[in-house]
């Protein structure tokens, strides 16, 4: 049984964990297992807790004893590298050994053990997340393409089944897009929403934390998890809540969604159109009104989120870069920590105002929409060391196309999330994406599961890896 | 370039300095859209909490 339990969702394996019919332990070592064999190409792992087998011993002794276990207990969440921990090294997939990290666990990760989960161990990331690549990690689905990033490890070791779930962290985009190239759900809750003490910074006011899962209910369960204040945090606020879950069954009818015509209509192959399309079919059909509106500052978005970006990440390194230490950096990393100074403080705080803009904007249409939908990325997974893709005749830079439709949501700071909405001509994922009003999340949790409900793209596993 | 070095508080030489400002062109090209609007009516997205960055702000370290 324990073969097959490696795919259950989490709230599966917590619900038979905690009633005795399936082992902790026996997860545990199933997982450690199937790192162990399946892991060496994929590259989805840097460090494997070894632990992971005694603490789930621990928790099927509390269960035989007949005691009461916590929420997430047997739970084996991989942690992406960024993520500090107290009992695995924390290296936010850099390789510079001068750069010293917390050694104590982060908030995220706290919140998590407090509530009986285990880390299985750190997963791959690209370097200070400044990149949606993750080398040398594969894409689960297809060995030669990437499994985006910065949380490509996160997205490809939940989509291959090697863990029960796990931690991400989007500034751009770094959730939801190796979710929807990986065919996993990913969940940016809203800024503030969850505590970011501990997880080494990219962007202070960029930096979301969030869950990678195989479903919508499981993304919900760990937002629960993951919620509360975080003291250390100036940015988190006390959102506690037990409605995520809840939020997953409630029906569509009646409920409205927002498109975006411009910025999110624009520049998309047409795999990815034809199954948004079939999308909007579906949510006309549950009784959901469909409505139009355009963003104009969406014109300046990407300007203000590469005047922020590069600015924040270059005032973090900046004792690095005046010691040297980032000619250790990945080439296409060192450049862009190199080059952030060159951002003035007139044009960060610009980016700063039409963000305020934007949020302004975004508000008015969340007026009359619950939602807006989109797909999450504008293509599908690329093959590795490919830089441009051909976008309907148009040559665009990965990286540009990648994260097009998920910035706008890191300036805002709106919760939004990825749901895997079925697979292109190749047979690499699609996502849809979901984003709403500020502290909604329940919001995008009932669309995305609602759509999750009708379809089961998200029970698909990658061939090769059942 | 020395007074781009200076301004920038860049410590490289000047290959290096002609190499980051060519692969900066196509961002700046973006960010200068911000230059042609009036937002001076726009409170900037920044959000300060005395109390809270009371607790954030332990790790000033000075160089040896």
């Amino acid at each position: 049984m324990v073969e097959e339990a490696v795919w259950w969702s989490l709230a599966d394996q917590l619900d038979a964990i905690s009633d005795g019919s399936l082992s902790a332990e026996e997860l545990a070592q199933a997982y450690l297992a199937r790192i162990d064999r399946l892991d060496g190409d994929l590259a989805s792992f840097v460090a494997v807790n070894a632990r992971s087998s005694e603490l789930g011993r621990e928790v099927d002794q509390t269960v035989r004893a007949g005691k009461k276990v916590s929420l997430l207990a047997g739970a084996l969440i991989g942690a992406k590298d960024n993520y500090a921990t107290k009992d695995l090294p924390t290296r936010a997939g850099t390789e510079v050994e001068d750069l010293a990290f917390p050694k104590d666990d982060s908030f995220a990760v706290g919140q998590l053990r407090a509530a009986g989960a285990g880390i299985i161990g750190k997963t791959r990331m690209h370097e200070f997340a400044w990149g949606n690549i993750t080398p040398p990690t594969r894409n689960p689905w297809a060995a030669d393409y990437v499994p985006g990033g910065s949380s490509g490890g996160s997205g490809a070791a939940v989509a291959a089944g090697l863990c029960s779930a796990a931690l991400g962290s989007d500034t751009g985009g770094s959730v939801r897009i190796p979710a929807a190239a990986c065919g996993t759900v990913g969940l940016k809750p809203t800024f503030g929403a969850l505590g970011r003490t501990g997880i080494v910074p990219h962007s202070w006011s960029l930096d979301h934390p969030g869950p990678i899962t195989r479903n919508v209910r499981d993304a919900a369960l760990l937002m629960g998890a993951l919620a509360g204040r975080d003291g250390c945090d100036p940015s988190s606020i006390n959102v506690s809540s037990t409605a995520y879950v809840d939020a997953c069954t409630r029906s569509l009818k009646g409920r409205s969604v927002g498109v975006i015509r411009n910025h999110f209509s624009e520049g998309v192959v047409p795999d990815v159109a034809r199954r948004f399309d079939e999308c909007l079919a579906f949510l006309k059909d549950s009784g959901v009104t469909v409505r139009e509106f355009d963003i104009p500052s969406l014109e300046y978005g990407l300007a203000a989120i590469f005047a922020i970006e590069l600015a924040s990440a270059s005032a973090y390194h900046d004792r690095a870069v005046q010691l040297g230490w980032t000619k250790g950096f990945q080439p296409d990393v060192q450049d862009l920590v190199d080059m952030g100074r060159f951002v003035t403080a007139v044009d960060y705080l610009h980016a700063e105002q039409i963000r305020s803009v934007m949020c302004t904007e975004f508000a008015e249409v969340l007026k009359t929409v619950d939602v807006i939908a989109s797909p999450t990325c504008p293509i599908t997974a690329w093959p590795a060391g490919q830089w441009y893709v051909d976008v309907n005749g148009e040559e665009e830079h990965v990286l540009a196309a990648s994260w097009r439709f998920t910035y706008p949501f890191d300036l805002t700071g709106m919760p939004a999330i990825s749901v895997p909405a079925g697979l292109d001509d190749k047979g690499l994922p699609i996502g849809l994406q979901f984003a709403g009003r500020p502290f909604r999340e329940v919001d995008v949790l009932s669309f995305a599961a609602a759509y999750e409900r009708a379809h089961d793209w998200s029970a698909r596993r990658p061939p090769g890896f059942d | 370039m020395d007074n781009l070095r200076r301004v920038t508080g860049l410590p490289f030489d000047d290959d290096r300095m002609e190499e980051l400002l060519e692969k900066y062109g196509p961002m700046l090209a973006e960010i200068e859209k911000l230059r042609t609007l009036e937002l001076k009516h726009v409170f900037p997205a920044v959000r300060f909490d005395p109390e809270t960055a009371a607790n954030a702000g332990t790790a000033v370290e000075e160089e040896e």
